[in-house]
């Protein structure tokens, strides 16, 4: 494998592919079902999350070895089935990550342009940054989500004059634990695409630091989260949150520095497109990954069919914004976690019988 | 959905005419024209279901969707 990221890169991608999705919409879904005490939903999901990594991934001194021999040579019944699941996992978070980029720009910053051109357009710029490839989309994902932490760092100071926490009260009520429970079942699913390092264990510079940079990168991410929702239940609110279809930029249109820098959420947006392409960009990258997996060269020569053709399925699987947002809080939460489950069990099946 | 296919078509010409003025017909011209029929195929599929692809998400998320619903409102 020629290409090579190291271990903070991956911790990056990691981070950049969990958060920039989550932020979108999915903090309505949360706040709606565990209300004020969401900010400590993405606590438990990473706990359980590092749980999973660390049980599917294994024992570090095992995982060198086995890097090397994971999808190379003649493929294993349990790796064509891994690579069939990954390929089915990643092409319909595509499809749901595409259509959620088009229709945030066609409501909140382009609402007069025909949602089909946003999407082939879109597309065209996700296949030239998945072509590049994985060292590419690593060092431009790199640069642009430390960005983008810093200005999500830098929100508390944005709206300090817009926090009340009194929205915080009650802290620990009767239907804590239930709705923290409801609430980490619905994100459970999205930080489960984190999976996605499984195959990219032979793109390591240092294999074994695989796991310690897949938990950083779901920590940084989790850790993001739980301040953007901390703040959204703070400045806007409970019942404002749950009823708001983007309450992430709702949140940054609070920000109220001067009277003369009153359009400041477009600046900040500004910051977040470029994450949110590279993490579209890494989808069809894995995509690609799995149709092309131990061929040698010509490893882009599906992207641009394979690109457009599902570019297009997220205008037609979806027939209006609500079915695509019932789609990512809801279905996804079932269909994906599955996927996600099968793929760590597969892994570990393939791992155990590895020779060592 | 008519002007989506018209930037798609260039994006094929293009693609084409890639393919076409490749010489000499190697493995990657070969692969590149299995892309394509993948691809035309796709759309076809696409073009001639397009009005039954919505009723697929639809029903998921009356099945497995209303499922969830229920369990974390």
């Amino acid at each position: 494998m020629s290409e090579k990221i190291s271990s903070f890169e991956l911790a990056m991608l990691v981070a950049n592919f969990l958060f920039t999705g989550t932020l979108i919409s999915l903090p309505q879904a949360l706040v709606e079902a565990s209300g004020q005490n969401t900010w400590m939903v993405p606590i438990a999901v990473f706990l359980f999350m590092s749980l999973f990594v660390w049980v599917v991934m294994g024992r570090k001194e095992k995982l060198a070895g086995f890097s090397r021999r994971f999808l190379s040579g003649r493929r294993t019944m349990l790796e064509k089935l891994f690579l069939v699941s990954f390929g089915l996992l990643f092409a319909t978070a595509y499809i749901r990550d595409v259509r959620a980029m088009v229709d945030f720009i066609a409501t909140v910053l382009l609402p007069t342009t025909p949602i089909d051109i946003l999407t082939i357009l879109a597309v065209l710029a996700v296949i030239y940054l998945a072509s590049s490839g994985l060292e590419v989309i690593a060092r431009v994902t790199m640069i642009q989500f430390i960005v983008l932490g810093a200005t999500i760092l830098l929100l508390p100071f944005m709206v300090l004059n817009e926090i009340t926490f009194g929205n915080f009260q009650p802290i620990v009520g009767k239907e804590l634990i239930i709705g923290v429970a409801q609430s980490s079942f619905l994100l459970l699913a999205w930080i489960g695409e984190g999976i996605f390092i499984l195959i990219l264990l032979a793109n390591m510079n240092n294999a074994p630091k695989a796991r310690n940079g897949a938990i950083t990168g779901i920590g940084i991410a989790m850790f993001l989260l739980t301040v953007l929702i901390a703040l959204q239940v703070s400045v806007l609110g409970v019942e404002i949150v749950t009823v708001s279809p983007y309450p992430s930029h709702q949140l940054i249109q609070q920000i109220n520095l001067t009277d003369f820098l009153d359009r400041l959420d477009l600046v900040i947006v500004t910051v977040w497109i470029p994450t949110f392409f590279a993490k579209v960009a890494l989808d069809l990258y894995l995509l690609n990954r799995c149709l092309t997996s131990g061929r040698s060269e010509d490893f882009n020569i599906f992207m641009i069919p394979v690109g457009l053709c599902l570019g297009l399925l997220s205008i037609l699987l979806f027939r209006n914004n609500m079915e695509h947002i019932q789609f990512s809080f809801y279905t996804w939460a079932v269909w994906g976690l599955v996927v996600e489950l099968l793929i760590g069990l597969l892994f570990m099946m393939r791992r155990k019988f590895s020779k060592s | 959905m008519g002007t989506g296919t018209i930037l798609v078509s260039v994006v094929l010409f293009i693609y084409l005419s890639k393919i076409y003025n490749s010489k000499p017909f190697n493995s990657k011209k070969r692969k590149m024209l299995y892309s394509f029929v993948l691809f035309t195929f796709g759309l076809s599929i696409v073009v001639t279901f397009q009005g039954n692809f919505g009723s697929l998400i639809h029903w998921m998320n009356l099945t497995i969707g209303a499922m969830v619903k229920m369990v974390v409102k």
